[in-house]
């Protein structure tokens, strides 16, 4: 099972609204191995984000199986995927989604503090580059800053997967870069398994697997045998 | 309105129909309270004022203390302007109905004046039939039969012609709106209703009353009214005056006709008495006088009897010397008359010698004689010749007449006779002369002889008158000596006669004496007897003159005229019920200014995430060329149409609920018909324009800001509100402390100070409604508990004829038996007076230590000190409405007559009536007529209380459990009031937090999704998201309690009636209920809004931020 850390099969989701239903997904199955960094990568309503709600254990799937360390997330019921979401998913959204009224360190705090082995959040954000920053809120930091936060937020659950939705869309050029090879050192160092959701198909350099979706289906999985160091990396 | 803007107004609508919801229902909430409190007052006064119309209150009441006529009525029928007017009797007086004895109000039945409005039954018809009371009998009493009874002083009975009356109606007074019936001397005190007699039933023939109806303009209360009656009454009150003068000038001249007969009795009476008086003072000194002379007559008997007594002691002492003197005198005498004899013996030889010679010298004498003779004779011739014929020529002289021619010399002729005639006798003489001269010495030896014999005798004789002198002179002495000694005992004789007298005489001045002192003392007596008579006497006429002086002054007291006017001002139902129903507008004042701020902060939050939730598209409309004006008029049409709406809503709603709620609480007082509605366009407006205003201001200062920002930056998203360190944070030790969500909560809750605000106001209103209305039922509803529970511990009271219950004993050997303790009392209505006004008190006298078993007299420090002589303690309520504060001096008049002066030396807590507690030595030698009986049986003394009912001298019996029974009935009609604050303030928490965490749901729904995707639990997310709600609810709640206890002060302050008092308290228990119950709303609302959290998608955490 270690080579299958996830493992999509025939998933598929349908919106209803109303009396129109809107296929979102339809046959995705892939693999993702523990420990890789997996980007998932599409054009803007390819079903990115409906997948990553699958994956995050956000949305439920219509039909399929998704299973994540041996467990059926897609037979979890709406109790059992917050505590999936609690315990095994680390999110970094786009807009970082930092809370405006709490500090950087307490930022990380309140995921630290959902699960009993959490990384110290101190620690954490050191790890991330801020130490000098945990007392800020988040207005007094820049976006790389706030995004380094989100990570810094996200690893402290020490979860066993990384969730990332297009980290680097709201950020310039450099500090996108500095996230993503945060991201790549973080997977490297502690054999974290990183999903990063993005549009940008440059990041698919530094990727140890590229899924491409497109029109809500999965048009191909391919292992990356060269994988080019972030700073390398050029879009 | 374009249809566009219309569609976008209506879409706004829709998408954030709960805070539209908000407006309205605040709005509603605001004006209801306000236009329903508002138009309360006038319903009622409106419904009053139709009533008291109806049954055609008296505008005017006359009184005169002299009793007015038919006459008077009839020239009050003539004054202008006076429609009705009618005479009525009444009085007080005991009556029985079943078993019970309670004072009622006794009243004729007017017909056009004051007209009873009846309720059940029929109007009476024979002077035996009578209307009860509507508020004081029940459907059941009519046909029973109420009977005066005979306990009422004779005064009273005499009042009624008639003494058993039948029920046939029962009815209501337009005199009595209120339910307080007004208070008495009898029995209780307390009137337990009136009775409504035709008039023939008193046995009267002066009215007390007349009463008038003038049909004057204007609505009750009002200014016009008063006008009106303002300037009718100098005309009613000058004929009053110049009826009762006429009445009186009447009353006058007969009383003063019988007192002037009463004066001239009474004159006759003293003129009797002076009579008499003088004659036995005339009697009386001349006993005296009497007495006094016989007195000084013994006394000169007694010193006459002294003098002589010792006169004779004198005599008696001299006797003894006298005797003796005897004695000396008559030796001396006998030597004397021994040497007598011997000189006697002596002058025997001499007288023998001149015996011879007086012999012989008579012998030689004789023949010398007888010579002579024969010489001598011849001369003699001659001369006795001569002498003849002189004699002769004498006479011849004489007989000469001096008128004969030749007198003159015949005189000379016989003087010449004469002459010759004379020369010779001469001649003669001095012949014989010469021859007697021859004879001479002779004679002269004879005559010598007989010189010598002579003498010899002489020296005899006076030798012999010398012894017989002295023999004389011996006799005499011892004669006189005899005498003397005769005399002594003569005088023995005398004296010892006159001792006997003395004695006599004095036995007889003892016995005088004696007579004079029985005389004085019968003179005393007499005197005395006399003076008694005489005092008796004066004592009878004085008291004759003190009954006149009492007529005098009764007929002056009695003929007092004072005439009264009085009109509905004195009319405690009218002004009470004017008072009760302000109250309600000073309320209603109170509130709309509070539900106006909480409106219009709600308006603002939602204003202001209105506004900022469509910030893109103001932008874009600003950029599309909308005016500012045109995108700010869909805003005021939101929030103007919310207002609106709420304002329609409310107003219809308070208009028509509210006076029905606050009817029904004060028709347990103000007893008559259904109420009518009160609409007034003006206050509509009024709400209208209040509630228009703060929305419409509201938003367009919200609005402006934001509109005046350019399109560009309006389009881009607003930069999300900075996290902020709190205040708290600076306190490391505290903050450090706190749980990680602690800290979140904290900070969110003060991220918005406006909303921070709302939610205190808010939510804090409510506690402070809720505190404020289990408050005015902790103060009100639990007076009786406070009242029987706190300050007296009796179960009855017992008042009783302290005449016919003479003594203490007497009285107590009635329940000695059955009662558990017992205080005796002395009770009296008194008036109480601190100098500027007066206020009627009940006055109980009785023993500190007694009283303590019944009533615990107490302020917030603890047990008072019981006053002594010349104190007082004093019920609170009357000390706040007089202002009467400890160490006052207050005057003090009671029923009975007494005037005191006392000093207020504690003010108690008491909650139903008015008492002034002092020691019997206050009040000199009052009579107990009253005792506080605990009786502690299982029915709560009932059993007693009819044992002591029908006991002779018990007046009335009063248990404590039917009195606390009646007065928690009337206070039921609170829970109304408290139910209806309670709806407001639950109405009032729920707009408050549910718009705000609406809102703030809304705003922070990104944040939300974002923790439900770092895998909170929804309990761990609604706790996340809502406890500052409760964070902040507790502190409103706080704040409210605060609030609350000055909402509640100020609401009793307005709620103030006369005869209750309530402690201005809040219990703990009503805090924690209103803090409890203002959390339990906090935790409904968070509990409905967190389905609103479960609905939050997730996947908004994804979206880019607008």
């Amino acid at each position: 099972m270690a080579d299958k850390f996830i493992c999509f099969e025939n998933v598929k989701k349908d919106y209803i609204a109303g009396e129109v239903t809107v296929t979102a997904l339809h046959d995705v199955s892939f693999e993702i191995e523990k420990g890789e960094i997996c980007v998932i990568v599409g054009e803007s309503g390819a079903g990115k984000t409906t997948l990553l709600n699958i994956l995050g254990g956000m949305d439920k799937l219509t039909e399929g199986h998704v299973v994540v360390d041996g467990a059926e997330v897609s037979a979890f019921g709406k109790k059992e995927l917050t505590a999936y979401r609690r315990t095994d998913v680390g999110f970094v959204f786009q807009f970082y989604n930092l809370i405006p009224n709490l500090t950087a360190l307490e930022n990380v705090e309140i995921a630290a503090q959902l699960k009993k082995d959490s990384l110290d959040p101190a620690t954490v954000l050191e790890q991330v580059g801020l130490k000098d920053r945990m007392g800020n809120f988040p207005a007094q930091l820049s976006g790389g800053e706030q995004q380094r936060v989100a990570i810094a937020r996200a690893l402290a659950k020490n979860p066993k997967l990384l969730l990332c939705d297009e980290p680097t869309g709201a950020l310039d050029y450099n500090t996108g870069k500095a996230i993503l090879k945060l991201l790549q050192d973080t997977s490297r160092s502690t054999g974290m398994t990183v999903i990063i959701i993005t549009h940008n198909k440059a990041l698919c350099a530094m990727a140890d697997r590229v899924i491409r979706v497109k029109s809500g289906t999965i048009s191909s999985v391919q292992k990356n045998e060269e994988i080019i160091p972030v700073e390398e990396i050029e879009w | 309105m374009d249809r566009f803007s219309m569609k976008m107004l209506l879409r706004s609508i829709k998408s954030s129909l709960g805070r539209y919801l908000a407006i309205v229902a605040i709005i509603a909430l605001g004006a209801g309270f306000y236009a329903g409190l508002q138009s309360s007052q006038p319903a009622m006064l409106e419904t009053a004022e139709s009533y008291l119309h109806d049954q055609r209150m008296y505008d005017f009441q006359l009184m005169s203390t002299l009793g007015l006529t038919q006459d008077d009525v009839n020239a009050f029928r003539q004054l202008a302007g006076v429609e009705y007017a009618e005479g009525a009797f009444f009085t007080d007086a005991l009556a029985v109905l079943g078993s019970h004895e309670e004072p009622y109000h006794f009243m004729s039945v007017t017909e056009t004046v004051c007209t009873p409005y009846l309720t059940e039954g029929r109007m009476p018809e024979r002077a035996d039939e009578c209307l009860g009371d509507a508020g004081a009998f029940s459907s059941s009493d009519i046909g029973r039969r109420i009977t005066i009874s005979d306990t009422n002083d004779e005064d009273t009975l005499a009042f009624f012609a008639q003494r058993e009356f039948t029920i046939v109606g029962l009815a209501k007074s337009p005199r009595y709106i209120s339910y307080d019936r007004g208070s008495t001397s009898l029995g209780s005190g307390k009137l337990s209703g009136f009775v409504l007699l035709p008039d023939e039933a008193f046995g009267q023939e002066v009215f007390q009353e007349i009463l008038l109806y003038c049909d004057l303009p204007g609505k009750l209360y009002s200014a016009e009214y008063a006008a009106a009656r303002n300037r009718l009454e100098p005309e009613v009150k000058s004929l009053l005056n110049s009826r009762g003068a006429s009445r009186y000038q009447q009353l006058r001249d007969e009383a003063d006709k019988e007192l002037a007969e009463a004066r001239a009795e009474l004159d006759e009476g003293w003129e009797e008495y002076r009579e008499g008086e003088k004659e036995a003072q005339k009697e009386l000194s001349s006993a005296r006088a009497a007495l006094v002379q016989g007195q000084a007559d013994i006394d000169n008997g007694l010193k006459e009897i002294e003098e002589k007594q010792k006169e004779i002691d004198d005599g008696w002492a001299q006797i003894p010397g006298a005797l003796e003197e005897i004695e000396e005198n008559r030796a001396m005498l006998d030597e004397k008359e021994k040497e007598l004899q011997q000189g006697k013996a002596e002058l025997e030889p001499a007288i023998a010698q001149i015996q011879a010679g007086e012999q012989q010298l008579a012998e030689g004498k004789a023949q010398l004689e007888a010579t002579k003779q024969a010489v001598l004779w011849p001369y003699e011739q001659t001369i006795a010749l001569i002498d003849q014929e002189i004699s002769q020529v004498q006479q011849d002289i004489d007989a000469l007449d001096p008128s004969d021619i030749g007198y003159e010399t015949r005189l000379a002729l016989l003087n010449a006779r004469m002459q010759r005639l004379q020369e010779r006798r001469e001649n003669a003489v001095s012949a014989r002369d010469s021859a007697a001269e021859k004879f001479a010495p002779q004679e002269a030896e004879i005559a010598a002889a007989e010189a010598e014999l002579n003498e010899a005798k002489a020296q005899v004789a006076a030798a012999q008158a010398e012894i017989a002198a002295g023999e004389r002179a011996i006799a005499e002495g011892r004669a006189q000596l005899d005498a003397a000694e005769t005399e002594i005992e003569n005088s023995k004789v005398t004296m010892t006669e006159g001792q006997k007298q003395l004695d006599e005489g004095r036995v007889q001045l003892e016995q005088a004496q004696r007579q004079i002192d029985q005389g004085w003392v019968e003179y005393k007596e007499g005197e005395a007897e006399a003076e008694q008579k005489l005092a008796d006497g004066r004592k009878e006429l004085e008291d004759a003159e003190t009954a006149y002086a009492d007529a005098v002054k009764e007929t002056d007291e009695k003929l007092k005229l004072e005439v009264f006017t009085l009109n509905r001002e004195s009319n405690p139902g009218c002004v009470t019920f004017e008072n009760d129903t302000s109250i309600i507008t000073a309320v209603a004042g109170a509130f709309p200014v509070f539900f106006v701020l909480i409106a219009a902060l709600v308006c603002v939050t939602t204003m202001t995430r209105m506004i900022n939730d469509e910030r893109t598209q103001i932008g874009t409309l600003k950029a599309m060329g909308y005016s500012g004006r045109m995108i700010m008029r869909k805003y005021l049409w939101y929030s103007g149409s919310a207002a609106f709406v709420g304002c329609v809503l409310g107003f219809v709603m308070g208009v028509t609920v509210i006076p029905f709620i606050v009817w029904y609480a004060y028709n347990i007082i103000y007893s008559y018909t259904t109420l009518k509605l009160y609409f007034s366009v003006g206050m509509c407006a009024a709400c209208m324009a209040v509630a228009l205003l703060s929305t419409v201001a509201v938003t367009v200062l919200t609005c402006r800001k934001e509109l005046s920002e350019r399109p560009a930056e309006l389009i881009r998203p607003k930069a999300p509100k900075a996290g902020k360190r709190i205040l708290l944070e600076r306190i490391k030790p505290l903050w450090k402390r706190l749980s990680f969500l602690s800290k979140v909560t904290l900070r969110n809750a003060f991220r918005h100070p406006a909303r921070v605000m709302l939610m205190i106001l808010g939510v804090g209103g409510c506690t402070a409604l809720l505190v404020a209305g289990f408050g005015v039922e902790d103060s009100i509803a639990n007076v009786p508990d406070y009242q029987y529970g706190e300050v007296s511990h009796y179960d009855m009271l017992v008042n009783y004829d302290p005449e016919i219950l003479d003594t203490d004993a007497k009285a107590e050997a009635l329940w000695k038996d059955q009662a558990e303790a017992w205080a005796l009392s002395y009770q009296v209505n008194a008036e109480l007076n601190n100098g500027t006004e007066s206020h009627s008190v009940k006055l109980v006298a009785a023993e500190g230590e007694e009283l303590k078993k019944a009533i615990r007299l107490y302020d917030d420090r603890g047990d008072l000190a019981y006053p002594r002589k010349g104190e007082a303690i004093l019920t609170v309520h009357l000390a706040e409405m007089m202002d009467i504060s400890l160490g006052d001096q207050v005057a003090l008049e009671t029923d009975d007559g007494d005037s005191l002066s006392l000093t207020i030396t504690g003010i108690a807590k008491n909650y139903l009536s008015h008492y002034i507690y002092v020691s019997p030595e206050t009040l000199n030698g009052a009579k107990n007529n009253a005792a506080y009986l605990c009786d502690g049986s299982e029915d709560g003394g009932e059993g007693l209380a009819a044992r002591l009912r029908s006991q002779n001298g018990v007046s009335y019996v009063s248990l404590t459990a039917r009195e606390k029974e009646t007065v928690s009935n009337s206070m039921k009609s609170l829970n109304m009031i408290v139910a209806l604050v309670v709806v407001c303030a639950a109405a009032l928490a729920f707009i408050v937090l549910c718009n705000l965490t609406n809102i703030n749901i809304m705003e922070r729904i990104r944040e939300i999704a974002t923790v439900k995707v770092l895998g909170f639990y929804p309990s761990e997310t609604a706790t996340y998201t809502l406890r500052e709600n409760l964070l902040l609810s507790v502190l409103g709640g706080a704040a409210g309690l605060l609030m609350g206890k000055l909402l509640h002060r100020f609401i009793m302050e307005l709620i103030q009636v006369d005869y209750m008092s309530y402690d201005v308290r809040v219990s703990a228990l009503s805090y924690l209920l209103a803090f409890g119950v203002t959390v339990l709303f906090a935790m409904a609302a968070n509990f409905a809004m967190s389905f609103k959290l479960d609905k939050i998608s997730m996947t908004e955490s994804l979206k880019s931020v607008e």
